[in-house]
């Protein structure tokens, strides 16, 4: 005789360890590990549980034995958490094509698995500072330029020139010019610029490039939030006084971020830089080096990857899968290629990398790592300009 | 913005609502355990902290500051009191005077009286006080004097000395200008003023804090009327039998009116507003509270775990919420490790409106699973775990808006927020495990033959949830595991095979991958009996 097992209230009638087996109503459950019955009116049906997320900020010495909520004014609550909001497991979405602009070509070149790369665009101008919000933005030649993935269109004047950074922010890009200290944030939607106050940033370096949280690095580390700006994150570690900051990454969890440095003085004294960890309110030093300047870092879920410099001719690729413990990945120069002329951007795109660079060997590269080989490889080149970056749409 | 303390290791903590930590002072010579669970009661502003520390401490939160709950021992020396200058003071009076200490005009701690000095009698002269007694205990700093009236039997404040070093005193103040309201001096010590005791629990309840000690556990004490450090030895109730047992008082459930009292196998309730009606009555003859922790208030219901599972009590008496649906998870050694109910603690997520009991998985040390009791619908979901970390102890606290926000203390120290919108445990995959009932088709003898399973889920952007069927009797072994596409919707899979039953196990561990089941089909055609 045929028949249908039909169970539409599962979980409704949670777990029962009373009833044997046979006797068990559809909605029971013999057990439910982590499951949970959406609490929405309307919603049913049988979901795993919502997850726990760590707030505190550094750990307390020992087991929280006991705990009691104090229901009277903190005299003194702190700051809020820096959130840097990374996403889990500390990859960057690995959405969208991957976009590398040429300036000398003018070309734009596109890629949708990071291995077969074609022109799109060949622009009148040379873009220079790729962004990301909304669509590809271009900033060269003194305009800024939408690109949407086949024609570059809706160009606007940019105010202090061509910027030398730009990241995305929740609503916004922002553009930053290093060697006036201007800080301009750019609406998409309507096109228009808006000046940003950095009061005291001075000797800014670098822009903060995790998830949606905007952050500026100069002797010390300001954030921007309801449109001022905070610096709850100048806590130096012993070593690193008076070092730059350059590009700051998150990985792990939402509060651990790393950052890396390079000293002030390069160019007029020894190089010196490292990488230094903020879990959760306090920096610490993970790497350290003498020799090394580190210029650029980007996180992928399984490791974070750091570009050193040395005075020589030296430049590695370091990795770390804990943040603590560094190796080399690959030695660009001297044995990749005989010298690496300039050092370009990191981007992370689900969990390869990719490195912008100029090199005595194939030119003006765009380098790849394979995440599943581990390996590093030309991945397109250009004979003419370095790309600026490797963006995403 | 509200803030929390925690007990973590030896140490005392102040949390901000921003997750931030600060270390909080304990006074000279007190330490605390990690042996023990430090509890907490709020009275007037300021906060009772004992049984994890060496005495009972109290913390000032206006300035986070702590202080010694009580100053012992009182005064021991006698003063001597003699005829002074001429003075406009005639009459006979007694003298005693107090240790204190004190914040500005606040008197913060106050031991008990001194020995009687007096009676003295003078005309028209003041009094000379010498040999005022002075405290060893260097957080006193103050004491205050005290006076009758003219061959009166009460005492009022005559002055306070604002030092712990001054000897003497002259007295010239007329009656009329003494305290306005005469003294009476309730303070006596709670367990917990030196090693020999503890309070191991307390509870505010009706402007007073109420606890019991190790040493006479049957004993319920309570203070003064708004007064922490106010313990008269002639405050306290008998919650009965007495002397049966060595834990005594296992539990506070303060509910509107009542005050719960739990012993292992009872439960009591304190009706009264003051000292004059104070009453106990018994609620519940062999239902009482194993674990003190494991004892929350929702909505004047108080949830409780007991001998063979949980209980609540409320204005309609006390009922099992377990017994009908759970019952082995608490009466066998099957689930969790029993041995170790004691140490169970639990919260309400108000978001699910669940209470959550956290308990040892069977064999383990630690308290490492958790099972929800769906107050809405009363039904049971777990046990649950994260493999995180391994939680501590829960409790109920709440964010920088003042929303409530269920929260879980962990081994490595820091504090985890629950109901968070992502499926994720702060990085760590959650294990999503869940196994249904035997499918029979109403018929459990004839064999069976389960079609091609259809499943309806949620859709998700990507992923694939793991179902494991098992086919064949009660003691079927699991099949070959089919992958459902979490971001069809619905999907039709294999056949499942031939026996009597059919149970399904779904199982998704993936980090940030959300899974919500709708339902699901299965087609069988009844093959016969065998």
């Amino acid at each position: 005789m045929p028949g249908k097992s039909n169970n539409y209230t599962l979980g409704e009638y949670g777990v029962n360890r009373v009833k044997s087996p046979v006797h068990l109503l559809d909605g029971e459950l013999l057990s439910a590990q982590n499951a949970e019955v959406p609490f929405e009116k309307g919603n049913r049906g049988l979901r795993k549980r919502s997850g726990l997320r760590r707030f505190t900020t550094v750990a307390a010495p020992g087991a929280i034995l006991s705990m009691s909520l104090i229901p009277l004014t903190d005299p003194d609550p702190g700051l809020p958490p820096v959130e840097i909001e990374v996403p889990p497991g500390g990859s960057l979405p690995s959405f969208g094509d991957l976009i590398a602009p040429f300036a000398g070509t003018g070309g734009v070149r596109r890629s949708v698995d990071g291995i077969t790369w074609s022109t799109y665009v060949v622009s009148a101008t040379a873009p220079c500072v790729p962004t990301l919000q909304d669509a590809y933005w271009f900033a060269s030649g003194g305009v800024l330029s939408r690109f949407d993935g086949v024609t570059i269109t809706d160009t606007y004047p940019l105010p202090l020139g061509t910027p030398t950074w730009a990241n995305a922010s929740a609503d916004s890009t922002y553009l930053w010019w290093n060697t006036i200290l201007g800080l301009e944030r750019f609406n998409p939607s309507s096109g228009a610029f808006t000046t940003m106050a950095a009061v005291g940033l001075g000797n800014a370096t670098a822009m903060l490039a995790v998830g949606s949280v905007f952050a500026f690095i100069g002797t010390s580390v300001f954030r921007l939030s309801g449109g001022a700006w905070i610096n709850d994150m100048t806590v130096w570690p012993v070593g690193f006084t008076d070092h730059r900051g350059t590009k700051l990454v998150g990985f792990e969890s939402t509060l651990d971020v790393y950052l890396s440095t390079q000293r002030d003085t390069f160019g007029l004294g020894p190089l010196e830089g490292g990488i230094i960890e903020r879990d959760g309110g306090a920096w610490t030093p993970v790497y350290t080096s003498g020799t090394y300047r580190v210029l650029d870092m980007a996180a992928t879920s399984e490791a974070i990857y750091a570009i050193a410099q040395a005075s020589s001719i030296d430049v590695l690729i370091l990795r770390s899968t804990d943040g603590a413990t560094w190796t080399t990945d690959v030695v660009l120069a001297p044995t990749m290629f005989a010298n690496v002329v300039t050092i370009g951007r990191m981007t992370a795109w689900g969990n390869d990398v990719f490195f912008t660079c100029s090199n005595s060997g194939a030119g003006h590269s765009v380098l790849r790592r394979n995440a599943a080989t581990g390996t590093w490889a030309i991945a397109d080149f250009d004979f003419y300009t370095m790309p600026s970056a490797v963006g995403f749409l | 913005m509200p803030f929390y303390l925690i007990h973590a290791g030896t140490t005392l903590q102040k949390v901000s609502v921003f997750g931030n930590l600060t270390t909080i002072a304990l006074p000279a010579g007190v330490t605390m355990v990690d042996t023990l669970r430090a509890r907490f009661a709020i009275l007037g502003r300021r906060i009772l902290i004992t049984n994890a520390v060496s005495e009972n401490i109290v913390l000032d939160p206006n300035t986070m500051t702590t202080s010694l709950l009580s100053v012992s021992p009182g005064p021991a020396a006698t003063m001597t009191a003699a005829v002074g200058a001429a003075s406009s003071l005639s009459g006979t009076f007694r003298y005693v005077v107090t240790f204190a200490i004190m914040s500005g005009a606040t008197v913060l701690s106050e031991s008990a009286f001194s020995a009687v000095t007096g009676p003295i009698t003078v005309t028209d002269t003041s009094v000379n006080l010498a040999g005022i007694p002075t405290s060893g205990d260097p957080g006193v700093n103050a004491r205050l004097l005290y006076r009758t009236t003219d061959n009166g039997a009460d005492y009022y404040l005559v002055t306070t000395i604002a030092d712990n070093v001054t000897t003497t005193y002259t007295d010239s103040t007329l009656d009329y200008d003494l305290g306005l309201l005469p003294v009476v001096n309730e303070n006596g010590d709670p367990p917990g003023v030196d090693g020999t005791d503890r309070l191991k629990l307390i509870v505010a309840w009706k402007d007073r804090v109420w606890g019991a000690g190790v040493l006479e556990p049957d004993k319920l004490r309570f203070s003064g009327l708004n007064k922490l450090y106010a313990w008269s030895p002639a405050s306290y109730l008998s919650i009965k039998p007495v002397g049966q047992d060595e834990e005594g008082i296992t539990g506070f459930a303060p509910r509107r009116d009542e005050l719960g009292v739990f012993k292992r196998y009872s439960l009591w309730k304190v009706l009264g507003v003051d000292e004059s009606d104070f009453r106990v009555i018994q609620v519940a003859e062999a239902v009482g509270c194993i674990a003190a922790d494991s004892v929350v208030i929702i909505r004047d219901t108080a949830y409780f775990l007991a001998a063979d599972g949980v209980y609540t009590w409320n204005g309609e008496g006390v009922q099992p919420i377990s017994r009908d649906k759970v019952h082995p998870w608490f009466t066998t050694d099957t689930y969790f490790e029993r041995s170790l109910f004691p140490q169970a603690f639990a919260n309400w997520n108000p978001l699910y409106d669940t209470y959550e009991l956290h308990l040892p998985a069977a064999g383990s040390s630690d308290i490492d699973r958790w099972v929800s009791y769906d107050t809405r619908r009363r039904i049971w979901l777990g046990p649950h775990k994260t493999g995180a970390y391994t939680p501590t102890y829960a409790g109920l606290m709440e964010d920088e808006d003042s929303l409530m926000l269920p929260i879980q203390g962990s081994e490595s120290g820091h504090l985890y927020r629950e109901n968070q919108t992502t499926f994720t445990d702060d990085g760590t995959a959650i294990d999503f495990d869940v196994y249904t009932k035997f499918h029979h088709g109403n018929a459990p003898d004839i064999d069976h033959y389960w079609g091609e399973l259809a499943i309806i889920s949620k859709i998700e952007s990507a992923g694939t949830l793991t179902i494991t069927p098992a086919v064949g009797g009660l003691d079927a072994s699991a099949g070959a595991a089919i992958a459902h596409d979490l971001t069809l919707g619905r999907q039709r899979l294999r056949r499942l095979g031939t026996g009597r039953f059919c149970q399904l196990r779904f199982r998704q561990a993936v980090n940030n991958q959300g899974a919500q089941l709708y339902g699901y089909e299965i087609p069988f055609h009844e093959l016969g009996r065998r």
